[in-house]
Parts: C-alpha cells; sequence; structure tokens
C-alpha cells in the first residue's frame, strides 16, 4: 500500500518535473531522493489530470523531512556572486531584450517560505517589486515552482496582479545570500515561523543569530525591515533578543505593526501560520528596522 | 629514526630568531652568521612544552558526552555515520597548529588539545625568550590568529565560522563558555587578517564556503563587502607588505586570486596547475570514492608570503616545489618559477625582505632551509641551519599529521 503511494507520487511528480521544464523554470536538479516520509493526508487519491493544463499543484506529493540541516553541504547550486546570477529564468516577464537582464531587482525576501503561502499573497501586494522566496528543502521548493507556474498561467491574461513578481529558489539563506544579493538590494525580509531548534546545542542553527544579523543588515538597504513571526515563545524571545542587541537594528513599535499591511500578511497567510490559527496556537510578532551604517564605518 | 619536523616556523626578522613547533613544543634560535662563513651559529633562546599534557582519554570522553547527547535527538543517517567515525579516531591530536609573531614583539600560538591561544611576549634579555602572557581556552578549535594594530587585542577565527578577540596583555581569562563572537559565518573560517586603510581598521575573514568577507573594525557587524571569485575553499590570504590595498588568495583551486579589497575589486588570477604538473604525487589524488574520470590531483595551498618588488611565494601541500609568483602594476599576477625541492615544505615564513626560510619534510638533513631571491630567481642557500633541532621520533607513525588543508575540501554526496 505504502509503496503504491511512493508510486504515485513519483509519478506524479515526474509530470510536474516535465512541466516545470517546459516552462523553462526547472533550474534545479532533477527529482532525485523522494522521501519515503509519510504524512497525514493521504487518505483521498484523486486520479492525476491528464490534461495539459496547469494544476494547482498538490501539496501532499511534495512532503520532505521537516527539518534540514542548515550546516551540511547539501550540494546546492547557488551563483558565484550576485553577478553571476541569472534572473531572467525566474522572472521571465521582467527580461528586458536591450539589457539582455531582468529590469528590476528582488526586494523582498521570504526566507524559508516553506508551500509559498505568503509569497503568493506579496505578488498581489506590491505588484510592481520582485519577491523571491528562498528554501532549502528540494521538494517544497519545487511544490513552490509549480504553484507559481499553475497561478502564472491561470492569471496570464491579468495586467498586474499575474504572478509574475514573485518567484521561489532552493538555497541555504545562513550560508549564500551575499551570492544572490547585493549589498542594501532588499528592502524588506521575512522569518515566517522559522525552525525552532530547541536544543541548547542547536542554536547556532537558528536563522536568526548576531552574527548572521550582520549578513541580513548587509542585505538589507537603510530603513529596511525584517519581519519575524513564530508560534514559539522561546524562540520568538530568542529572536528579539538577538535583534535588540544588535547595533543595526531597532524594534518597530506595535503600533507600526498595527497600520503595517505585512504584519497582516504573514499573520496568517503561510501554511505554517494557518495551521497555528487551526491549532488555535499563539503567534508572536516583532519587527524590526535597518539602522544607518555608522558613519566610522564602509 | 628521524627528527620531528617543525610543523610551523615563524622568524622575528629584526633579530633573526627563528620559531619552530613541533608536536606540542616551542623552540627559538637565534641564527648569527658570520659573513665569510655559511654555517652560522644556532643558539636555543627560547621554548615552551605545552604543560596540558594532552590527556587521550579525556579527549574519548569529551567525544563520547557529545555523541551521546547527540543520539538523543532525532538524527540522519549520515550525521550518524560521521558521529560514529569521530569517536573511532584513534589518534590523539596534541601539537601546536600554528605559530605566528607580530610587531616582533608577540608570539601567538595555537593549540589543537584543549583548543587554546597561547600568547608570549618576546623578550631576548631574558635567558628564556618566549614570556607567556596568557592561555585562553576557546570554545572551538582555532584555525588562525591575527592581531589589531595597535597589538591591543588578538583576533582568532575557528572551525566554527566565529571570530573572537582576547586582549593581548593583563586582565583575566575568559570563560570560554560565556565568549561572545565578534563575527560569524556559518561556514568553517579558514583565515583571518587584519588590516588598514585611511587610518580605519579592517577585518578579512576566509572560509571553507569560497567567501572571503570584508568586515569593519572594531565594528564588526558592518559588513563592508565580500570578495568573489574562487570556487574552492579558501585557505591562505596575503597582503603583501608593499601594496597594503593588495590581497593575494588562494586555496582549493587551480588559481590564485590578485584582488583589491578595499574597493572590492577582482583584479586578476593566475594559473598553478600547469606549473604543478611535475609535482603531484597519489597523495593529491581525490580520496578512492570520488575519483572519477575526470578526476585531476587535487591541488591546496597552504601558505602565501611575499617578498620585495611585489614576489609572491606560494607553498601548496606536499608538493616537491616551492612557487614564485609576481604582481606587476598592482594590475597583474604572473607565473614567474617553481622551484623544484628535494622534499616538501610544511610551512614557511618570510627571513627578510629577499628571503625565507621553510620547514623539511624530511627523513634526514636540516630542519629548516634557507631561500633566497636573487635578480628575481629563487634559490635555495647554502646556509646551513644545522644548529636548529627538535625531538628524534622511531617513524614517521609519530609524527604529528602535517597535510591537512585538503581536508577542506567539500565533496558531493554522491
Ligand atoms: C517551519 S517552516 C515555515 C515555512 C513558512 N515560512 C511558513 O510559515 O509556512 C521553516 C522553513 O524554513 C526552511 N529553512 C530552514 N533553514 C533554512 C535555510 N537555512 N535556508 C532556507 N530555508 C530554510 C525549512 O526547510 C522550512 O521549510
Amino acid at each position: 500500500m505504502a509503496e503504491l503511494k511512493d508510486n504515485k507520487r513519483k509519478l506524479y511528480r515526474k509530470e510536474k518535473a516535465e512541466t516545470r521544464k517546459a516552462f523553462k523554470q526547472a533550474r534545479f536538479e532533477d527529482d532525485q531522493q523522494i522521501s519515503a516520509t509519510p504524512s497525514g493526508d493521504e487518505s483521498g487519491s484523486n486520479s492525476f489530470s491528464t490534461t495539459t493544463e496547469v494544476d494547482l499543484p498538490r501539496k501532499r506529493f511534495y512532503r520532505q523531512r521537516a527539518h534540514s540541516n542548515p550546516f551540511s553541504d547539501h550540494s546546492l547550486e547557488y551563483p558565484r556572486s550576485p553577478d553571476a546570477m541569472d534572473w531572467t529564468k525566474l522572472y521571465p516577464a521582467y527580461y528586458n531584450e536591450e539589457s539582455k537582464d531582468v529590469q528590476s531587482r528582488v526586494e523582498i525576501a521570504d526566507i524559508g517560505c516553506g508551500y509559498g503561502g505568503l509569497l503568493i499573497n506579496l505578488a498581489a501586494e506590491f505588484p510592481q517589486i520582485l519577491c523571491l522566496g528562498m528554501e532549502i528543502r528540494v521538494q517544497v521548493t519545487q511544490y513552490v515552482e509549480d504553484r507559481i507556474i499553475a497561478l502564472r498561467n491561470k492569471y496570464k491574461d491579468e495586467p498586474k496582479k499575474n504572478f509574475q513578481n514573485i518567484s521561489v529558489l532552493r538555497g541555504n539563506a545562513m550560508k549564500f545570500l551575499p551570492n544572490f544579493f547585493y549589498k542594501g538590494q532588499l528592502s524588506k525580509m521575512f522569518f515566517c515561523f522559522p525552525d525552532p531548534h530547541f536544543k541548547q546545542r542547536k542554536h547556532k542553527a537558528r536563522i536568526i543569530t548576531n552574527t548572521l544579523l550582520s549578513e541580513y543588515a548587509y542585505v538589507l538597504r537603510e530603513g529596511g525591515v525584517v519581519y519575524t513571526i513564530t508560534d514559539v515563545e522561546d524562540l520568538h524571545l530568542w529572536m528579539v533578543k538577538h535583534l535588540e542587541e544588535h547595533p543595526m537594528f531597532e524594534r518597530l513599535s506595535k503600533d507600526w505593526e498595527k497600520q503595517d499591511k505585512c504584519v497582516q500578511l504573514m499573520w496568517n497567510s503561510t501554511e505554517e501560520g494557518q495551521k497555528v490559527s487551526r491549532n488555535k496556537g499563539n503567534k508572536w510578532v516583532a519587527c524590526f528596522k535597518r539602522l544607518p551604517t555608522p558613519e566610522d564605518c564602509e | 629514526m628521524m627528527k620531528h619536523p617543525f610543523q610551523s616556523v615563524a622568524v622575528d626578522s629584526s633579530t633573526s630568531c627563528i620559531f619552530g613547533a613541533f608536536k606540542n613544543h616551542i623552540r627559538v634560535f637565534k641564527v648569527d652568521r658570520k659573513p665569510t662563513s655559511s654555517v652560522p651559529s644556532c643558539t636555543p633562546v627560547g621554548s615552551w612544552d605545552d604543560e596540558v599534557i594532552p590527556n587521550y582519554q579525556q579527549t574519548t570522553e569529551v567525544k563520547k558526552q557529545e555523541g551521546g547527547d547527540a543520539e538523543a535527538e532525532v538524527k540522519t543517517k549520515k550525521a550518524k555515520k560521521a558521529k560514529k567515525s569521530t569517536t573511532v579516531v584513534p589518534q590523539p591530536t596534541f601539537y601546536i597548529r600554528t605559530l605566528d609573531i607580530f610587531s616582533d614583539k608577540y608570539l601567538v600560538a595555537t593549540t589543537d588539545n584543549d583548543k587554546s591561544i597561547v600568547i608570549f611576549e618576546i623578550d631576548y634579555s631574558k635567558p628564556n625568550c618566549l614570556v607567556l602572557l596568557k592561555r585562553q581556552p576557546m570554545p572551538k578549535r582555532p584555525c588562525s590568529v591575527s592581531m589589531d594594530s595597535n597589538l591591543q587585542n588578538v583576533v582568532v577565527a575557528d572551525k566554527f565560522g566565529d571570530v573572537y578577540t582576547i586582549p593581548t596583555v593583563g586582565e583575566l581569562l575568559q570563560d570560554e563558555k560565556t565568549m561572545n563572537p565578534i563575527l560569524g559565518h556559518v561556514s568553517m573560517l579558514t583565515d583571518v587578517l587584519m588590516t588598514e586603510k585611511n587610518g580605519k581598521q579592517f577585518i578579512l575573514t576566509a572560509d571553507r564556503d569560497e567567501h572571503i568577507r570584508v568586515s569593519n573594525y572594531p565594528k564588526s557587524y558592518v559588513v563592508k563587502q565580500w570578495l568573489f571569485g574562487h570556487n574552492e575553499y579558501v585557505s591562505s590570504m596575503h597582503i603583501p607588505n608593499s601594496s597594503p590595498d593588495l590581497l593575494v588568495s588562494g586555496g582549493g583551486d587551480d588559481f590564485i586570486c590578485l584582488w583589491n579589497w578595499y574597493e572590492g575589486k577582482f583584479i586578476d588570477k593566475v594559473d598553478l596547475r600547469e606549473h604543478l604538473n611535475p609535482f603531484f604525487k597519489d597523495f593529491h589524488n581525490a580520496p578512492e570514492r570520488f575519483l572519477t574520470e575526470s578526476s585531476v590531483p587535487e591541488i591546496s595551498v597552504s601558505k602565501i608570503l611575499s617578498l620585495l618588488d611585489g614576489y609572491i611565494i606560494v607553498l601548496v601541500e606536499n608538493v616537491n616545489s616551492l612557487l614564485v609568483l609576481k604582481i606587476e602594476n598592482k594590475s597583474k599576477i604572473v607565473f614567474k618559477q617553481a622551484l623544484t625541492l628535494h622534499n616538501p615544505l610544511v610551512d614557511i615564513s618570510v627571513y627578510n625582505d629577499s628571503s625565507i626560510v621553510g620547514s623539511n619534510d624530511a627523513d634526514e638533513g636540516d630542519l629548516v632551509s634557507i631561500f633566497e631571491l636573487d635578480n628575481g630567481i629563487l634559490k635555495p642557500t647554502d646556509i646551513s641551519l644545522a644548529g636548529i633541532e627538535s625531538i628524534e621520533v622511531e617513524s614517521r607513525k609519530e609524527v604529528s599529521s602535517l597535510w591537512y588543508v585538503n581536508s577542506l575540501r567539500k565533496r558531493s554526496e554522491h
């Protein structure tokens, strides 16, 4: 039985991979090790679509082990430098014939974007701005890619809300952010429900640490905002503590949070956030402004 | 029987003193060279023997503890495998990894067994010129040290990706469990270098993930920029005395890079492979399970130094050669020479502005040799430094591991 499901999953994902290729989006490794981790919601047994229409992908076919070690070497693909990054495959609609490049730069990054719920909402909220999700798990990334392909296809005749401004790539945000982004390129960075890494010994694996914040401060422009939300109070306190201690960040007030559209978006648009709501869990939000670079620094 | 090679050498040029480390010992020799003789006298002027006798039992216990803790967590199969192999390793590591001299005044050593930084003041008026100032235990194994411009702090980079500062003199030791890093990479650090421009200090850090980072100092939480150009780990950085804006870097790549570190500009690179071809041996092949049809011998740069007139000396791990490069007009780096040697050199250090000392990895002969740049050509000298001694060991098995840079190379998992 389990084997059957595995096969089905493989078949499904193969089909999606082909679509992805057809859409020239696939810039990551082909499907390799498909995780055999069983997932909760496999009771229903819908058959695959055989039409050429691109369907929205089904999440349960993309399950992967929940945790990924941010220190391991993986065999990630990443550009040698921001100059070497080819964004045209990620944002084909923004391609400029003359410059042979994408005509604007990513400004909003969703770090550890998971299944992409926030990105989808950012697409409509910031139709003029390129948004990027970065996710370390292969299959989860592919799910988001397929989701974006399907949405772009569905809304291809819309002039504005057409999902051309969002994209996703597989990457380890704790190691390679500066390979993708220039100094001061980003205006917003989201850290929604990051992995908590409860154990003391594992705290360095957390995505917010004193030392990593210096890298985030580098890719963020002055006045840029770090958004954090979590359902783990201990992690919330940890993130607040480290952001407050970091000389390049300053906490934004509760009033500011109330009037900010993105705070509302991240509250309930991510898959993890929705799960927490279903389970009636608490959510903690903290937002921080990137301060000006000190005058005696370069 | 053989003499244990110096795994690290350093020179105080102002006094012609050579510092060598073997196992967990440091020896200092003053070289007095009479103009007419090629046999100078080498007088011992200082020594230090690591007091903390490395306790094999202790090391394994610590490892077990770590493993036990980790086992409680949900672990991937691979991580478990890795853990196992660390507990099995039967070799106690107890030796001094690096020796560095700063402004002819301080000697800083890093030790492997208890992950410490050992700071000495060099005082030749004392019977033993090594005056121990402090031995600071570190949270993780240190890999490289530098010193800030007013010699107030030792700057230490470690295997866990973090950089710490330790006051050179005074103050009590810090509790290594509560030390806070001044910056960090999510990678293994390999080298750290302090430097200055327009009266401002900067700190350069290199890692296993091809990155070189330039940060402000002491406000090291402000990153100035990254230098992108390496495809493999970076293991060695060097700023030539004569052009402090430039940086030369190398590691696991076939080439050496030249940068303007301050402007964040890549300037030029020079290939090493073609010149190293005659010197490769089995040692340089990838481990068997990673060997493929297209595998080529692997190059690991372990040290980069500069002499006068823009000459750069590059030491590559375990080859019978020293490479000479030259920086021309601050805009090019070119290959000049591959000097053939009888034996590989474990470490090199600048002796004076036209010569270097190298520590020999040889079963017999002098422990160190001097090489001189003569009209742009690097030559071995016939200066015999026979008085410089370490200890006798029974066999190679007792020699500390001398080559480890290439273990930084990332291997693809299948
Ligand atoms: C608990 S999930 C939350 C996902 C999403 N933000 C949400 O709210 O639904 C955390 C995600 O971060 C990803 N992640 C963890 N470390 C990462 C890293 N270093 N770089 C990129 N993504 C990472 C994980 O794979 C996981 O999908």
